[in-house]
């Protein structure tokens, strides 16, 4: 597209000369440029995908955060050893696991700067509106130059298709001056990110992943106790001291129970989907931040990561999305 | 005595891998002996379950702070490269204004 506004500079006499060496040397520097258009344009979509992938992990932990109380509901029906009303409120009051944002203020600063990150990015690559204003500015500017008195213009030398020269160059430049902008700023900051944006993500990957100790095994864990608790005292195995009476054999009981049986499973199921569509698109995003910083560098690096995640984090977005939904349906 | 870190890691371990057997043995019918057996140990660890839940979630999560400033750090380096893109713009928003006003006093000239 710049090429386009370089060549169709057409121009007589010496300013004219002058403006199209001009012209000629926007259009070599840009050339020369380390970041091309499909690059400028990868790392912008790695920016919303930064972003969106965060916006999931702070909606995923607050969902956990309330499907907890429901966990600690289900096992103070269904396991509770002793009769002692005050013992069985004391204990419903100790939450099974504590992710509330006062305790998890680490991963919600990391998840914060990590959507402040990539909305950063995209918006310095957002061609759309930068561009548009810049278009808008260069425009008002070409105008008022094409309002310059004829006479005035006579007297510079300067020719109707000079002015129009003028505005293209104003847009070849101007482009320039933002593509150069950006590819400053990404060349200075994409580097030095990488590492600690690429461990960011790993982190969320590591947390997210129901197979190992952390946030994500320890909700899977107890998820899986409560359904477990609930099958317990409904077939009276297994079960603390003379439950016979709380078995799922009496209609009462069973009112209780089976629903609460169906809110755990359904808290399984869709917090595991979510969960697990989180875990990959962190993974991804370490992958693709990595090869975000090598692009920079090299323009001849594949961004097929960069794809991938963008997808992956759509994927993940929209499973937390659901999770959210069907809780409150 | 507060529970350690590493004894909070081996029983949110421990239970992790406990409930995934438990799930493969209701899974596969393994028998109630051996579920009876693995509920047995899940209880045993039930008492001090919660306290090492949070105390790895505690843990975990000072590792993400330590992270999240030096992100933050690159992300006002990309905020200041946006300002100067505004400023390219309004350069020229105000070359143009200052042509227009030049071009109005030049139409005033006789």
């Amino acid at each position: 597209m710049l090429k386009v506004h370089c060549t169709s500079v057409r121009l007589g006499g010496r300013t004219a000369l002058l403006l199209r060496l001009l012209a000629v040397m926007f259009c070599m520097n840009l050339a020369s440029c380390g970041v091309t258009r499909d690059q400028l344009d990868a790392v912008g979509a790695f920016g919303k995908s930064a972003s969106k992938l965060a916006s999931g992990v702070k909606d995923a932990y607050a969902q956990a955060d309330r499907d907890e109380v429901d966990l600690r509901l289900a096992k103070q029906i269904a396991s509770v050893s002793t009769s002692d009303p005050a013992a069985i409120l004391k204990a419903y009051g100790a939450r099974r696991f504590d992710l509330s944002t006062q305790k998890i203020k680490g991963r919600l600063a990391a998840a914060d700067a990590l959507q402040a990150y990539g909305t950063a990015l995209s918006t310095l690559l957002d061609s759309k509106t930068q561009e548009s204003d810049f278009s808008d500015a260069a425009t008002s500017l070409t105008t008022a130059v094409k309002g310059l008195p004829a006479s005035l213009l006579a007297d510079a030398g300067i020719t109707g298709s000079d002015v129009a020269g003028v505005g293209a160059i104003v847009v070849a430049f101007g482009k320039f001056a933002l593509d150069a902008r950006r590819r400053e700023a990404l060349e200075e900051v994409v580097p030095v990110a990488e590492p600690v944006v690429t461990k960011i993500c790993l982190l969320f990957g590591r947390d997210f992943d129901v197979n190992k100790p952390f946030a994500g095994g320890i909700v899977k864990t107890e998820i899986t106790k409560s359904i477990d608790d609930i099958e317990r005292v409904f077939t009276v195995k297994d079960v603390a001291g003379n439950r016979a009476a709380d078995s799922g054999a009496i209609m009462q009981n069973r009112a209780v129970l089976l629903p609460l049986y169906e809110k755990m499973r359904n808290i399984r199921a869709n917090s595991l989907t979510a969960f697990g569509d989180i875990n990959d698109a962190a993974l991804s995003c370490a992958k693709a931040s990595v090869k975000l910083a090598a692009a920079v560098k090299d323009p001849q690096v594949t961004l097929d990561d960069i794809i991938d995640f963008a997808k992956k984090a759509q994927a993940a977005f929209d499973a937390v999305k659901n999770l959210s939904v069907s809780k409150a349906g | 005595m507060p529970m350690s870190f590493k004894c909070a890691t081996f029983i949110v371990v421990t239970n992790l891998k406990l409930t995934a057997l438990l799930q493969k043995a209701k899974d596969e019918n393994a028998g109630d002996a051996i579920i009876s057996d693995i509920r047995g140990k899940l209880d045993a660890l039930e008492p001090h379950s919660a306290e090492a839940n949070n105390i790895v979630i505690a843990r975990s999560d000072a590792e993400f702070a330590s992270l999240a400033k030096k992100v933050s750090a690159q992300t006002n380096k990309i905020d200041a490269a946006i300002a100067d893109i505004k400023k390219i713009n309004a350069a020229l928003t105000a070359a143009g204004q200052l042509i227009t006003q030049i071009t109005k006093l030049l139409a005033l000239v006789p």
